[in-house]
């Protein structure tokens, strides 16, 4: 009978100790979307020196290495979720395979299989959302990258005015 | 025959129907795929009644196999999901006997997320024409409806509904159909690992109508009930490992039409035990045959009155984008308990011990030809060792997918 509650005591500790998660859910693909806009720090105005348009430039450039970054957990998150995807539908297919030996029962049970199908949804809806980020995070790097070259051309073509100009 | 005929063209309309939807939309959400295979089996524990009269007592059988499958996938904007797939399944066996089983495989898959939360739907019908002509088809239709709600991070819910009907065309005495609901918590431990606990409870009704009283058929009422404690952990991406352990206990009443209002037990002793008291030949309802299996080394879901225990290992690995395998193992200990109203040949004391361990292979040879190889040891050591079975099942076989 001890043992019993010692089992039970057991598995209860192990429940409340289940804090351990690592969120992984839709909030996280879309983070750099809710970043503080840098459009009005890098508009230029009419009597914008080369200076400015270099401090300019440099926003963009630290824009662009925080997109680089996220860009990097966001490709790495894919080809993990991914393999995931690839798992399950693996994993979906071993338990038709094994319920096809047992009369299209036994291995499995309608509610597993519902499960396991919901989770595929689920990941593969995950997955769509993260490469949808993906390609509009790459559009947005590819902008500003256009930016920073415009502003550096900008700002070199000045300086070379202002050196020309007495 | 016709009715078997009618319910395939039904099923290929549907799909079809489905399938040119699909097509004709110009949306890229969805996506068609499909499967033809051919395989090769042995299985040393082969078992027909009507074999080739000039055939050896042999029970070791070669099998082949073709398999065809084709899958939908359609989704409405971010939220809506639709899945759909058929499978046909023929085999035919080459030394004992020259007849062929059939078996046809739907699922139907519908799901609305609503963010972290989400209701589907999943209909799963299995048709099974069996080889002998004194069995009778079988149809089973599995529908399962759910409402997950996410508590938190680390807990969600899962309510849902279960409806299944079987039916047996030619022997309406061995239908049964079952309602029920189930709920299950599920706890994440880190986003690949999970553990879950679920507690489901049928309740069913066999049909009354008793074509033959030689023939066991199911209750005339009963429920079962079940719980389950189990794991889900994806780890290294990679690796897959899932483990279960059930506790089922059914309860039919037997109580049959001549019975009912009548307490002399010996008016319905409908029928004399087995000569030898053993249990009578597998009947429609357990209905089991050749590459499906020795019926006594099988969990057959047509049983009632017991309390069974199960515990179920399954790892899988894909080495890469060719090759993967996977382990399973199932052990599954039945006491069949006796009920007052049982049939009078049923030997209620009997207790099965089912194992199940089998290995998968697959692997992409070219293109999108793969290779599969897969091998099953099942076993019964029930308490009455001399129904104790052995089989084992192999098989070789390639498959396009497109």
């Amino acid at each position: 009978m001890s043992k019993t509650v010692a089992g039970i005591a057991l598995v209860l500790t192990l429940l409340c100790a289940a804090g351990v998660y690592a969120g992984d859910s839709f909030e996280s693909i879309d983070t750099w979307r809710s970043w503080k806009s840098i459009e009005a720090a890098i508009a230029l105005a009419p009597l914008d020196g080369p200076e400015d348009i270099r401090e300019k430039a440099e926003i963009i450039a630290d824009r662009l290495d925080e997109l680089k970054r996220e860009e990097t957990r966001l490709t790495q998150e894919s080809e993990q979720n991914a393999q995931m995807v690839r798992s399950l539908h693996n994993q979906r297919e071993i338990l038709r395979n094994l319920a096809e030996l047992q009369q299209g029962r036994g291995a499995q049970d309608p509610q597993q299989l519902h499960e396991l199908t919901e989770r595929i949804q689920q990941q593969e809806q995950l997955l769509k959302r993260r490469k949808k980020s993906l390609n509009d995070l790459r559009g947005e790097t590819d902008r500003l990258q256009r930016l920073l070259e415009e502003y550096k051309q900008k700002a070199a073509s000045l300086q070379q005015k202002e050196s020309i100009v007495p | 025959m016709k009715r078997r005929i009618v319910l395939l063209t039904i099923l290929l309309l549907v799909f079809s129907t489905v399938v040119v939807h699909a097509d004709d939309t110009q949306e890229n959400d969805g996506s068609l795929s499909g499967v033809v295979g051919v395989a090769a089996m042995y299985d040393s524990h082969f078992d027909l009644a009507n074999e080739f009269p000039n055939d050896t007592d042999g029970e070791d059988e070669f099998i082949y196999q073709l398999d065809a499958k084709l899958g939908m996938k359609y989704s409405w904007g971010s939220n809506s999901r639709l899945e759909f797939d058929l499978q046909e399944l023929a085999y035919w066996p080459y030394f004992h006997t020259e007849k062929s089983w059939y078996v046809s495989n739907g699922n139907l898959y519908f799901g609305f997320f609503f963010g972290a939360n989400s209701i589907s739907m999943l209909d799963s019908v299995r048709y099974f024409v069996p080889a002998e002509k004194e069995e009778t088809d079988l149809f089973r239709n599995s529908f399962t409806m759910a409402g997950k709600h996410k508590f938190s991070n680390l807990w969600e819910g899962l309510l849902g509904y279960e409806n299944i009907i079987n039916l047996h065309f030619d022997s309406a005495g061995n239908d049964y159909s079952m309602n029920g609901g189930f709920i299950e918590l599920r706890n994440t431990w880190t986003p690949l690992v999970y553990t879950y606990y679920s507690f489901d409870c049928l309740y069913y009704i066999g049909n009354n109508q008793m074509t033959d009283p030689a023939i066991l058929s199911p209750p005339n009422d009963g429920y079962r009930y079940s719980g389950k404690v189990g794991f889900d952990a994806l780890f290294g991406i990679r690796h897959y490992l899932q483990g279960s352990y059930t506790f089922q206990r059914d309860r039919g009443d037997y109580l049959r039409p001549a019975m009912i209002g009548n307490t002399n037990v010996a008016d319905n002793q409908m029928q004399p035990p087995p000569p030898d008291g053993r249990r009578p030949p597998p009947t429609p309802l357990e209905q089991v045959r050749g590459f499906e299996g020795e019926q006594a080394s099988l969990e057959v879901d047509a049983e009632f009155n017991y309390a069974k225990h199960k515990a179920t290992l399954l790892y899988s690995i894909r080495f890469n984008e060719r090759f993967s395998a996977s382990l399973y193992n199932e052990f599954i200990h039945k006491d069949f308990i006796p009920n007052g109203d049982m049939p009078p040949y049923f030997d209620g004391d009997r207790t099965d011990r089912l194992f199940l361990v089998s290995a998968w292979f697959t692997a992409r040879t070219f293109g999108q030809l793969y290779a599969k190889t897969y091998y099953v040891l099942r076993a019964n050591i029930p308490s009455d060792d001399e129904d104790g079975v052995q089989e084992h099942i192999a098989s070789v076989g390639l498959e396009y997918r497109f």
